[in-house]
């Protein structure tokens, strides 16, 4: 029998990196019936037994109306897990065990797993993990996630709680509620429908939510549209316990004041006329470290390994084995012509998201969402939409997912419509190829025009789209602002690997794929007999399109082709264009100075930066804004704005230049 | 009394967040700003907004709209809870 554990945390506690220690990044991604989104699955084993790890969103409290939260919810209601394991950050105590409570009166038996042990530690902090389980009805085992402490003995008391469920025991913290409540509590408890609840939940915990508005109906009258004087009694009434609980649990060595060094930095990093530039400098070190001379050095450097080397040894191989043409053709040309250029950019991509995942894993995010929240709403959004915003320039996909933090729904939509604005890295290896072509006295000025560009249009696109959108509403800001916390530089590069490999596989599978059937298409005519490209298949599909492309200047079939396949994602408008143009003789460069002006280039350029983003990014948008009809808008939406922008920045050249 | 008035490093006690509307009052109540809570006031952003206070052993930052209309009252002596 396969074993599951429902993983639950609050944010920023470290519940991704005891997933990460736990599973050894071995995940899958499921998808649950009754629930609105998807949800990560860890599969690990201990001592022969086999674990599912269901990775349940970072939640402050199980009953509200913000999308996790529900997840939560409906993933208790709907699914049996054998076991809770509840991550706690044990420097941050009491606003921790808020969401523990609510976890344990659900029935299901529940482990504490009291992370950052070590931190507490430093902080001078002591927890009696012993005394904390009595009081709570649940096992406390002290970890510490980012240095594998603890772990074996966590696992040992979750295999000692499946076997005996009776060490938690879910009425502790109920029976602790004033007199009053318990009434009351007893009261609604009495009126539920056997029917309605799933067995395995506890009837308190179902009493505790009835009194929202969705079960109102069940209710006998006098209880009816008390709502949220009950939920107001509730919250403070488990503070209340929680309250006495860590006073009794917590030992403070009077000495070591805390987060001491935390407020120094924030002295500095925050400080009211620091902050700004400090803010404007990370950015641009971001940005130098990735597209400044380390970056192209390493850019070279895997030009080289591709373009020479690999090519060279395989064409070699190629014609010793002696492969005819149509052959060697669709390798060289087609494939190590299309992936390669496309994987030269893994360097400055990986640099790309060490800098996102430093900024997210050492707290300075949220710093920087503080500082820029009153020039956003400016622009109709929040500091709340910053982070999704900087993780767009990563990639599209996790930065519509990160909107989930916003539990304003309208702001949650407005903020993924504007995301595909913010240049992805996917679309940094269009601009180097054609920056190096066209504009190679100043490539960084060129790239660094592009990124403000998207954000110029992404803030205009918010300013344009808010009022129908928003209506009246204001957005608000409201974020937990993390004590900073030292990299710990396994989990860093296992966030960095994910989204390596994201890209690697990419290369060796759309791109790839893309890479063949161009280069096939751009061979064969309709008959199928090998011809030049100008009568291809690909040319005739290409030449339809092209025209409108011809008021910018780059009316080229060829040109067309690649914007077409940059819908699968935008590398691969770079690798059509190596399969369409490169040949050993000429490379991708020299054939697009000779074809179209620098300005053409730059239209281009911009044209893809704006134009309708990649299928993954729209799937993305379509899942997580559950609106179809959104998604379609958006779609059409960036071609005009991308077309337009492209035609008058063109014009714009021409005309001063 | 409300947020919007308190300067850094003063600690105050909160007395209502009735003026909030139900949603919002829901989501600082789960997160610990009961009624009779204590915080301490850290900062105001550099621009004037929102505003960054401790509470419960932790840092919370919100917009000025929502300090406005958390009433409070300063604690003698200005010591942390």
């Amino acid at each position: 029998m396969k074993l599951e554990i429902g993983l639950f945390g609050n944010p920023n506690c470290g519940k991704t990196t005891l997933f990460n220690e736990l599973t050894g990044g071995n995940r899958s991604v499921g998808n649950w019936t009754g629930t609105t989104v998807t949800l990560d699955i860890g599969h690990f084993h201990y001592k022969k037994q086999a674990i599912d790890l269901v990775d349940i969103p970072g939640i402050y409290s199980l009953f509200t109306h913000t999308p996790e939260q529900l997840t939560g919810c409906e993933y208790l209601l709907n699914y049996h897990p054998d076991v809770l394991l509840n991550v706690v950050d044990s420097t941050n105590l009491e606003r921790n065990l808020y969401l523990t409570t609510q976890l344990i009166e659900s029935g299901i038996p529940v482990v504490v797993a009291l992370n950052m042990h070590d931190a507490m530690q430093e902080q001078g902090l002591f927890v009696d993990a012993k005394k904390l389980s009595e009081l709570l009805g649940a096992p406390c085992v002290k970890i510490s996630a980012a240095k594998g402490y603890g772990i074996e003995k966590l696992l040992e008391t979750i295999m000692a709680v499946v076997k005996n469920p009776s060490l938690c025991d879910s009425d502790r913290i109920v029976n602790q509620f004033s007199p009053e409540i318990r009434e009351k509590l007893e009261q609604i408890v009495a009126q539920i429908d056997d029917e309605s609840v799933p067995e395995h939940i506890d009837r308190h915990w179902v009493g505790i939510q009835m009194m929202k508005e969705h079960w109102q109906g069940e209710l006998p009258e006098e209880l009816r549209g008390q709502g949220d004087a009950w939920e107001t009694a509730i919250s403070e009434e488990r503070y209340r316990i929680i309250g006495q609980i860590v006073d009794q649990v917590i030992k403070v060595s009077p000495l070591i004041r805390r987060r001491q060094l935390s407020e120094k930095i924030d002295a500095v990093v925050c400080n009211r006329y620091l902050a700004l530039p400090i803010f404007c400098l990370v950015m641009f070190l971001i940005f130098y470290l990735a597209f400044g001379p380390l970056g192209n050095a390493l850019n070279n450097a895997f030009e080289y390994l591709f373009n020479d080397l690999i090519a060279g040894w395989v064409s070699a191989g190629l014609t010793a084995a002696g492969a005819g043409p149509f052959l060697s053709g669709l390798i060289i040309d087609g494939i190590i012509g299309g992936v390669g250029a496309v994987m030269v950019f893994l360097p400055q991509l990986a640099i790309l998201f060490l800098c996102l995942a430093l900024l997210e894993f050492s707290g300075y995010m949220a710093r920087a969402a503080f500082i820029t929240d009153k020039l956003l709403s400016k622009f109709g959004l929040s500091g709340m939409s910053f982070i999704p915003m900087i993780l767009g320039f990563g990639c599209s996909v996790p930065a519509i997912m990160a909107c989930r933090a916003l539990d304003n729904k309208k702001e949650r939509l407005l903020t993924m419509m504007i995301i595909p604005f913010f240049s992805c890295s996917a679309r940094m290896p269009v601009y180097a190829v054609f920056a190096a072509a066209f504009f190679a006295d100043m490539q960084y000025l060129v790239i660094f025009s592009l990124y403000l560009l998207g954000i110029l249009v992404a803030l205009l696109t918010s300013v344009i789209l808010r009022p129908k959108i928003m209506q009246k509403e204001k957005p608000v800001f409201l974020m937990e602002m993390p004590p900073y916390r030292k990299p710990v530089w396994h989990c860093i590069w296992s966030s960095v690997w994910v989204r390596v490999w994201d890209f690697i596989s990419r290369a060796g599978t759309i791109i790839l794929l893309a890479s063949v059937v161009v280069w096939l298409l751009s061979n064969v005519n309709i008959s199928f007999q090998m011809v030049g490209t100008d009568a291809s298949i690909l040319s005739s599909i290409g030449k339809f399109i092209a025209p409108i492309f011809s008021p910018m200047g780059f009316g080229f079939w060829q040109i067309a082709v690649a914007l077409i396949t940059g819908f699968m994602a935008k590398e691969a408008v770079i690798s059509t264009l190596g399969v369409l143009y490169a040949s050993a003789a000429v490379p991708l460069s020299a054939v697009l100075t000779s074809l179209i002006s620098p300005a053409s280039a730059f239209a281009l350029m911009v044209f893809v930066l704006l134009y309708t983003p990649c299928v993954a990014t729209l799937t993305a948008m379509r899942r997580e804004s559950g609106s179809a009809k959104y998604t379609l808008f958006m779609m059409l939406y960036q071609l005009g704005v991308a077309w337009l922008v492209s035609f008058i920045i063109y014009h714009l050249i021409n005309l001063f230049i | 009394m409300n947020i919007n008035d308190m300067k850094p490093d003063e600690t105050a006690y909160i007395t209502s967040l009735d003026s909030l509307d139900q949603k919002t009052a829901k989501k600082l109540r789960d997160l610990g700003m009961t009624t009779g809570q204590h915080i301490k006031f850290i900062q105001r952003a550099p621009l004037g907004d929102p505003v960054w206070v401790e509470l419960r052993g932790y840092q919370l930052a919100f917009s000025a709209k929502i300090a406005g209309a958390i009433s409070v009252e300063l604690q003698r002596g200005g010591e942390s809870s």
